[in-house]
């Protein structure tokens, strides 16, 4: 999965989470719980949803690296790329 | 706002319903401070919440410390975003906001933790996530009429046990064990020994989900068990 795949995926994910926000309109450099009003509830279930999505377990401690949509995305490039 | 005033064990936590705010937040007598953090809030409902937070929070540090002006402390934030009251560093206190509520818990006794859901949320992560084997079987042994309510209460005791440790301390690694189905203990304290073993949780008007977390052997008073209609 390349990277613009990944983009579309966390912002489907985004979409289902807090449907009234649109993710295309973000920052994505900034942090998504202010920039789509995520509460720590959110940001858990978006965290299981694309690790369900991928089929990757994502460790508690890896957690900070997804906070934007950047972020997330190079993350999950790169522990894609190590478990290929 | 609805208290809970448990001056004795020098603990109070409020909650205020965010519908019960005014419609110009100017007039909430907060200060510039707050009203300078909430512009960097994006979405009006979020910085509503964010307002009423602060309002309920510096209404129950008056409640509590009578010799201090709750409208005029400094709250400052620690970079992992935890609040603190600048002219006391003795005050422990807390904040949880969530649509329809906000909450505040204020403490000379010692770390707190405050978190509020609503019942009606019902998307939670998947139990797995989150909540130890333990906690996940005592989960399955309840009805299942049940169950959302039981995993809202673990939810928001565990955020509330993080918020009084303010260590990202993986949510994995706090059980809590439910006691009598109201009173919910840490039973996997952090090995420095700053436990945060006690919390207490109230369903407020059969809408929301309230956990505190405090040091152990400090019972608390129930919480309101009604906001007005
Ligand atoms: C801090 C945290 C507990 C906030 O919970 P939440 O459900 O998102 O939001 P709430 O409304 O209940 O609480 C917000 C308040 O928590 C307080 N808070 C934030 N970080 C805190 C910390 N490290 N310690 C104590 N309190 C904190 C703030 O006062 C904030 O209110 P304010 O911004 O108005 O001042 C939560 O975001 C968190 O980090 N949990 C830890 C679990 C974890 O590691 N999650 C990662 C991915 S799921």
């Amino acid at each position: 999965m390349n990277t613009d795949e990944l983009h579309d995926l966390i912002s489907e994910v985004l979409s289902g989470i807090a449907p009234e926000a649109d993710p295309s309109a973000i920052d994505p450099t900034e942090d998504l719980r202010d920039e789509l009003d995520l509460d720590s509830m959110d940001e858990l279930n978006m965290i299981t949803r694309v690790s369900e999505r991928l089929r990757i377990d994502i460790p508690e401690r890896d957690y900070p690296q997804m906070r934007s949509l950047d972020g997330a995305v190079s993350y999950l490039a790169r522990r894609l790329a190590t478990h290929a | 706002m609805d208290r809970v005033d448990d001056r004795q064990q020098g603990l109070v936590w409020r909650t205020c319903p965010i519908r019960d705010l005014p419609q110009d937040l100017g007039t909430l007598g907060l200060p510039a401070s707050d009203h300078a953090r909430a512009a960097s809030v994006a979405d009006p409902a979020a910085r509503r919440r964010f307002l009423g937070g602060r309002a309920v929070l510096r209404a129950t540090i008056t409640e509590l410390c009578p010799d201090l002006d709750g409208r005029t402390v400094t709250i400052a934030v620690a970079p992992t975003g935890r609040p603190s009251i600048a002219e006391r560093a003795d005050l422990h206190v807390s904040v949880s906001h969530t649509r329809g509520l906000a909450a505040a818990a204020v403490s000379t006794g010692g770390p707190v933790g405050i978190d509020v859901e609503p019942l009606e949320r019902t998307a939670l992560p998947p139990g797995r996530a989150w909540l130890t084997r333990g906690e996940q079987a005592r989960l399955a042994a309840h009805p299942p009429s049940e169950q959302h309510r039981q995993l809202l209460r673990l939810w928001v005791a565990k955020e509330a046990t993080l918020k009084a440790h303010d260590t990202r301390i993986t949510r994995r690694g706090i059980a809590i064990r439910t006691d009598r189905g109201y009173a919910v203990e840490v039973v996997e304290p952090e090995p420095d020994g700053a436990v945060v073993a006690l919390l207490r949780w109230e369903a407020i008007a059969h809408r929301f989900v309230l956990a505190i977390a405090t040091l152990p052997g400090r019972p608390m008073r129930a919480g309101p068990s009604a906001l007005r209609p």
